[in-house]
């Protein structure tokens, strides 16, 4: 399992690893100041520098080695720890090298960048190990598939099953199956918000909000229902839409789930890239004007 | 209109079932979604796929965006379909069959085996990558963004446009985005964001004549010639002057700026002829060396020539040679010299007055600081008759003219009152019953005789005799000298050290300088580094005031000569 392994991979030889060159790090940063005051042209601000941009360019390479399923330098797992740690270090490396010195140019848009996609790298590895436990939990087994194809045969039938009762009934009834709302926009998916909607009593589109509203109005059916056979037929109209409201209560909460396993890549990934263009600007420019 | 849709469930005991949906109006939609009219499941099946019309026994078909059908097992996005004709969407055939009575037209359905009703995750927007968001498009977009504002914009314009110096500075030119810290004020006042004015080259660090542009006036380190064999030559203005620092950091004020080069006995030191040093203490700073005034007498006519030279040498056992005779101990004696004025004792800032460079001090001169109480009487029947100063052969002359007025005219500067005598002297010790001219020229001589040998300019003086009978030209005084600088490399602030630990005024002059106790103007009064580092050392030397090079010694000498006078003896010049 990923999420177990993800910190404690190799008995934390990364944590150690990424302590190292923590240590390594702030004894370059406090041997600075004997001629001038910290920054990032003192020779340790040069090293550090080094020791950043490779950081930064060796964790943009998990992308790569990520898709690489044929390569066998280290295992994904291994990578995935070791990009943890050492992400985490760039945070204080970063920090180091630019020696707090901001202001509006590149080096510093460098800088907020890679703040920022650390900082979100941060919320992926904590969903990475908080939400896969959650995943299972409600998932109780089954696979979304089978849960998707059980929906499926619930609409079937439900419909199926609402052609027999009153228009009122079957209008709510279809029309709630089939303005049913499953993930959606990214709000929906990550607030795992159900916006569907349903034809009510005198044909008003009303709201179905987890489907409790055509469960109540089958359900006030059934005492009124005229024959046995109606409320039978009632009765297990309601239990469907009551298993399906299980359905599709954990198919949006493994979609919500699955959203903010994923949600911060859409940070992570674009601002990396525009990091390594922001680094080798602030590389270049460095040298542009010496 | 009425539309037959049978879909075709698969064989059960030999026969095929079927289920028929009516549909009814013109328009109906075809897709994956729940609320789609005819809804077929399938990942290439989209939430809603096409939108169907129908016309009398014909159905056109026409696909949303992104979507595709065969139409007779031709790709296509839009048709009108006939009788007998296949529409296949993703695997599902639907057929225009013989409608029924009662309907207008007729669709049979045969679903793809192969899909699955798991396959209805395809009809909902289930990942995110399915939305709006994007990681590829912002991705480009932002490389493409950043690149191009920080980078061609900015490179642009100084390949391209670079404009004139005014316009830069008042403007905000693109390469302001690789600046990496802000300018010392001055700078930014004078150049604002005209990169150019220092970085004038592309990958090239800031040259010393891109300073030079501005700093033309400013005197380097040590002369050029020296400069060459140095690694001095290999220092860039900007070795020292980092500019871009947080905060504002325009000098690098370390010792190790000097002792890189200073500390190098071998390399530096002994071709150079000057002592190593690696900070400031007693063993890493040589001790002072005082530069003092020494003459070089010889002689010339009747007398002597003094030709002034500086003489660098150790404080430990040197001696001024000033000419002048003057006693510090006596003078700060409160028991036996008192302020003329209000009889307090003297001190030391009452004929030491500080100069505007809090350094140095203004010249001692007879007039202004020995003649109140040291005046140039010789008579004492005219108190009011003083000789003048500075000019022996006048002096002589004055002493003459005025015994040849006093006997020649007896009449004339009679006393102004009758001197009380003592008792034990039978009478006036000039009295002279000669002829006047014999009188006043006896007299002359004797006052002439007296003021260069007894009492009178040889009080302060070195007076040399050269035994001749003219006494206008028997005495020689000799010239006096006073240093005013003796540490011409270094600097000192006086009055920030006229505060010390439990001392102030004279008595923190004379804790550095030990006036009290000196009986000879020969002593040199100058102290040496043991006194300094009392309070003071280098970084390196804990719990006392940090002094670092650059704080006694200029890097930049304000004229050629003074940064090197210990270097350089000064060949032959006058006392400055």
């Amino acid at each position: 399992m990923i999420h177990q392994s993800l910190l404690k991979h190799a008995g934390g030889r990364y944590l150690w690893w990424s302590l190292a060159l923590l240590a390594l790090c702030l004894a370059l940063f406090v041997t600075q100041g004997d001629r001038q005051p910290p920054n990032g042209g003192t020779w340790q601000g040069y090293v550090l520098g080094t020791i950043g941009a490779l950081l930064i360019v060796w964790l943009s390479l998990l992308g790569v080695r990520k898709r690489s399923y044929r390569s066998t330098m280290g295992s994904v797992q291994g990578w995935v720890s070791a990009h943890v740690y050492l992400g985490t270090v760039l945070l204080v490396v970063g920090t180091l090298h630019s020696a707090a010195q901001m202001n509006w140019n590149v080096h510093t848009l460098a800088y907020v960048l890679m703040c920022v996609v650390i900082l979100s790298g941060l919320f992926g590895a904590y969903f990475y190990l908080a939400y896969p436990r959650l995943l299972s939990r409600n998932r109780a087994g089954a696979t979304r598939e089978e849960l998707f194809a059980e929906l499926f045969e619930l609409d079937r039938q439900g419909q199926e099953m609402a052609g027999y009762c009153d228009p009122e009934v079957q209008s709510a009834v279809k029309s709630a199956i089939q303005r049913t709302m499953v993930g959606g926009g990214p709000l929906q998916q990550l607030l795992g918000r159900d916006a569907s909607k349903m034809t009510g009593a005198g044909g008003a589109t009303e709201h179905n909000q987890d489907q409790q509203p055509v469960i109540d109005l089958v359900g006030r059916r059934v005492p009124r229902a005229d024959k046995a056979s109606e409320a039978a037929n009632l009765q297990a109209l309601v239990t469907l839409l009551c298993r399906r409201q299980t359905i599709l209560r954990r198919l949006r909460e493994d979609i919500r789930l699955q959203g903010w396993l994923k949600v911060w890549l859409y940070v992570h990934v674009p601002l990396t890239v525009a990091l390594l263009g922001a680094l080798a600007v602030h590389i270049l420019t460095t040298f542009f004007y010496w | 209109m009425d539309i037959l849709l049978r879909e075709t469930l698969g064989e059960s005991r030999g026969l095929e079932t079927h289920r028929d949906t009516e549909l009814s109006g013109d328009t109906f939609t075809l897709g994956s979604a729940p609320d789609q009219q005819i809804q077929l499941l399938g990942a290439d099946v989209l939430p809603e796929h096409a939108l169907l019309r129908s016309s009398g026994s014909r159905l056109a078909v026409r696909c949303r965006r992104g979507a595709r059908v065969n139409v007779n097992g031709k790709s296509t996005r839009s048709a009108v379909l006939d009788r007998g004709d296949v529409l296949e969407v993703a695997g599902h055939e639907l057929t225009i069959i013989d409608p029924p009575a009662g309907f207008d037209l007729a669709l049979a359905l045969v679903p793809n085996p192969e899909v699955s009703s798991s396959a209805y995750e395809a009809s909902f927007r289930t990942d995110l990558d399915q939305t709006w968001l994007s990681r590829r498009g912002p991705a480009w977009t932002l490389l493409v963004v950043v690149l191009a504002v920080t980078l061609g914009l900015p490179l642009g314009y100084v390949l391209l446009v670079d404009g004139e110096p005014e316009t830069r500075r008042s403007g905000l030119p693109p390469d302001v985005l690789w600046t990496s810290g802000p300018l010392h004020p001055v700078h930014d006042l004078a150049l604002g964001n005209d990169c150019g004015a220092c970085h004038s080259q592309l990958f090239q660090r800031v040259q010393d004549e891109d300073c030079r542009a501005c700093h033309d006036a400013l005197a380097d380190h040590v002369p050029d010639p020296r400069a060459s064999e140095l690694e001095l030559a290999h220092q860039r203005c900007a070795s020292c002057h980092r500019e871009h620092n947080e905060p504002e950091h325009l000098v690098i004020l370390a010792d190790g700026q000097c002792t890189d080069c200073h500390a190098d006995h071998d390399a530096f030191a002994r071709p150079l002829a000057v002592a190593a040093v690696s900070g400031f203490s007693e063993t890493a700073h040589p001790p002072f060396q005082a530069r003092l005034l020494k003459p070089e007498v010889s002689e010339a006519g009747t007398g002597f020539s003094f030709s002034w030279r500086y003489h660098v040498e150790s404080i430990a056992g040197a001696r001024e040679e000033s000419n002048l005779v003057f006693p510090h101990d006596i003078h700060l004696d409160e028991v036996k010299v008192r302020n003329p004025n209000d009889s307090s004792p003297l001190g030391c800032a009452d004929c030491h007055a500080l100069s505007e460079d809090r350094e140095h001090f203004r010249p001692i001169g007879m007039e202004a600081h020995c003649s109140a109480c040291h005046e140039l009487t010789f008579d004492v029947t005219a108190p009011d008759r003083q000789l003048p100063h500075g000019q022996p052969r006048e002096v002589a002359f004055a002493i003459e003219g005025y015994f040849s007025r006093k006997f020649l005219n007896p009449t004339a500067d009679q006393p102004e009152a009758p001197r009380r005598r003592r008792p034990d002297r039978a009478s006036d010790s000039r009295r002279c019953t000669d002829a006047p001219p014999v009188c006043a020229e006896r007299l002359t001589t004797q006052e002439v005789m007296n003021q260069f040998q007894v009492r009178g300019c040889v009080t302060c003086h070195t007076v040399s005799d050269n035994g001749a009978s003219d006494i206008y030209s028997r005495f020689q005084v000799h010239p006096v000298r006073l240093v005013r600088d003796y540490f011409e490399s270094a600097r000192f602030d006086h009055s920030s050290h006229l505060t010390q630990e439990n001392r102030t005024g004279d008595e923190a002059c004379l804790s550095c300088h030990a006036a009290k106790t000196s009986g000879t103007s020969q002593d040199l009064l100058m102290p040496d580094i043991d006194n300094c580092t009392q309070c003071h050392g280098d970084p390196s030397v804990p719990d006392l005031v940090t002094l670092q090079c650059v704080q006694c010694h200029e890097f930049h000498p304000s004229a050629f000569g003074s940064m090197n006078a210990v270097l350089d003896a000064v060949p032959g010049g006058s006392a400055r």
